[in-house]
């Protein structure tokens, strides 16, 4: 701007700012489009730190469809699977490569039941290893413990017990107490009778200090029932009892053929539905209905005698309680 | 805008953008460095240059098993068609089973039938939920206990890569149970053993010197309970189900004059359901 040949653009000019004569030398090349450029550069910068704060928000990218053992995100540690050699999440070592685990508690007017499940520790063969026996169970509840009524061995699921007990006022904080049989001792009591006994009892065994009354055996042409309990103090017992019938025969086989009166399990077969075949678990008394094997007694199937067979099994001793925690209770 | 001036844009535009990545790349590096410290032991905090651990994850039948009770659930395949996905799998009971005895059982014609342990259900997986992408949730689940596939009723042409999870919300789990129980003609001739099993005094004859006594065992849900009922204590015979299929038990009396509390045993298999949810492992099967 001139105003009476004065310049105030020169006298406002600062000597940083650019040479108007070297600006104006210029104008007559060609200007390179550097706004564009700059424009760009800064988008593209935006662009960029919007991904990275996307990135930042969102964490790692998770891949969903990596194979097991293999991982191809590049943030996350890979996983490795290996076997394991322990046992499963809550099982407690009840044996040698054997953990048991409570999965349930009912509580009911007529008593109290406790479902305990089974498992060998990883790498072991489940066909090779035998489910522990526990001479007996107690239940430890709101500062009393109460020992078991009986324990049974599920069939469609080996290993699954369920364990019982009297009723208690209260159940607080239950917690179960396995006492494994370190061991058995066993004994056969052999005792014969008249041909027509029916009611016979009671019958007083003693094994290894244990002390077992067999209350009473009811006898019958096709049937029996034994009940017998172990006295106050002693250890918990088995009894398969077997009633033959001496003298008897079945005349279809060449073979002595006695009939027989025995404890289902014995037979190797499911009596009717839902009578286990298993093997009974120790307990302090048991009251059982025996199975016929042959023929029926009566006319052309006479008996001279009847003898009466107690395998009786105790466990040779007992070792320390393993406290399993009751946490899911249903 | 000429030719020059398009080709200063662009690698303006990278300039920018590699400008800011690698800031940004960093900072990110150093923020997730941060996070993962927070869940990892002592000893690896101090550097923040470690390589990516790996981590040990334990089976013990297959890297894809749910451990449910004492039984590996093991799923092998997913298939979607229509308005059907299906989830085949295997069950492997992990329970101790040396010495454990042949299971027989008489079968049609007195023939004996023998019962492989593995052919037994070990649990039933009874309801299962799917969950897509979309945030849709359908039910399913196997036909029956002996079943060893989960089917889902879905909208028609879900895709497999909408499922988002599987999981298992409903397991049973199979327990003994024995329960002493008394009938009585006038007073009690319904008694409810375990909560969904009632037995019911159907009819008492006399036949001779011998009573004839029929129960009927009424399942509210005849998946999860099977029963029998035998005698207790000593005067009774062997009990059988009646011929025509009916859950109705006739017992044979021959104690005499039969009691009017009619002293009986249920004896059989609850299924017991197990706490908690189980996600499949979906990322491992086909």
């Amino acid at each position: 701007m001139t105003d009476d040949g004065f310049d105030f653009g020169e006298l406002l000019r600062s000597p940083y700012d650019p040479d108007p004569d070297r600006k104006r030398s210029r104008e007559g090349e060609a200007e390179l489009p550097w706004k564009p450029a700059v424009i760009a550069a800064v988008l593209g910068a935006l662009v960029a730190s919007a991904f990275v704060i996307y990135a930042i928000v969102t964490g790692p990218t998770e891949d969903v469809e990596a194979a097991p053992g293999t991982s191809t995100s590049t943030t996350e540690p890979a996983i490795e699977f290996v076997p394991s050699t322990g046992l499963p999440a809550g099982y407690v070592e009840v044996a040698p490569n054997v953990g048991m685990r409570s999965e349930w508690l009912d509580v009911s007017a007529t008593g109290i039941r406790v479902g305990v499940s089974s498992v060998v520790s990883g790498g072991q063969d489940p066909d090779l290893i035998d489910n522990p026996d526990i001479a007996y169970w107690e239940l430890d509840a709101s500062g009393t413990t109460e020992k078991m009524s009986s324990q049974t061995l599920e069939i469609a699921a080996i290993g699954n017990l369920t364990v019982e007990f009297p009723v208690l006022a209260a159940v607080r904080d239950p917690m179960l107490l396995a006492y494994p049989a370190e061991g058995t001792r066993g004994t056969v009591e052999t005792r014969v009778f008249d041909a027509d006994a029916s009611v016979v009892g009671p019958l007083e065994f003693e094994i290894n200090g244990t002390t077992i009354i067999v209350d009473q055996l009811t006898i019958g042409d096709v049937y029996a029932h034994v009940a017998w309990h172990v006295v106050e103090g002693g250890l918990p017992a088995t009894i398969d009892t077997i009633v033959t019938f001496v003298g008897t025969d079945n005349p279809s086989t060449d073979e002595p053929d006695e009939t027989l009166l025995v404890s289902p399990h014995l037979t190797g077969l499911l009596q009717g539905f839902g009578i286990p075949p298993l093997e009974p678990r120790f307990g302090f008394s048991r009251s059982e209905q025996l199975v016929r094997i042959g023929e029926p007694v009566g006319t052309g199937n006479e008996a001279s005698a009847i003898s009466v067979e107690f395998a009786i099994t105790i466990p040779a001793s007992i070792g320390d309680p393993i406290r399993i925690p009751i946490g899911a209770a249903s | 805008m000429n030719g020059r001036a398009i080709v200063l844009t662009v690698v303006g535009f990278l300039v920018g953008v590699l400008a800011a990545g690698s800031i940004g790349v960093r900072v990110i590096r150093e923020v997730r460095t941060t996070e993962d410290a927070t869940s990892l032991p002592p000893e690896n905090i101090s550097s923040t240059t470690v390589p990516p651990s790996t981590v040990k994850s334990e089976y013990f039948v297959d890297p894809n098993e749910l451990i449910i009770s004492s039984t590996a659930l093991i799923p092998l395949s997913i298939q979607a068609s229509g308005d059907e996905v299906s989830v085949d799998y295997e069950l492997v009971s992990l329970a101790p089973r040396h010495n454990v005895p042949v299971i027989q059982f008489l079968g049609n014609f007195n023939r004996t039938q023998t019962v492989e342990i593995d052919d037994l259900p070990h649990i039933y997986p009874r309801r299962w939920v799917l969950h897509t992408t979309d945030g849709e949730t359908f039910e399913g689940g196997p036909a029956n206990p002996s079943a060893r596939i989960a089917r889902f009723d879905v909208r028609d042409g879900l895709s497999l890569s909408e499922i988002q999870s599987i999981e298992i919300v409903e397991v049973l789990v199979p327990y003994p149970i024995d329960v002493p129980f008394t009938l009585d003609q006038q007073l009690s001739p319904r008694v409810v053993v375990v909560p969904g099993v009632e037995m019911e005094l159907i009819h008492v004859s006399d036949q001779g010197s011998t009573t004839i006594v029929q129960v009927a065992i009424n399942l509210e849900d005849h998946e999860t309970a099977d029963f029998f009922v035998a005698g207790d204590g000593p005067g009774w015979r062997s009990a059988f189900f009646e011929a025509e299929g009916r859950r109705r038990v006739n017992l044979t009396w021959v104690g005499g004059e039969l009691p009017d509390e009619i002293p009986l045993l249920a004896t059989g298999t609850v299924w017991k359901a197990i706490a908690g949810e189980f996600t499949v492992a979906l990322e491992g099967i086909e």
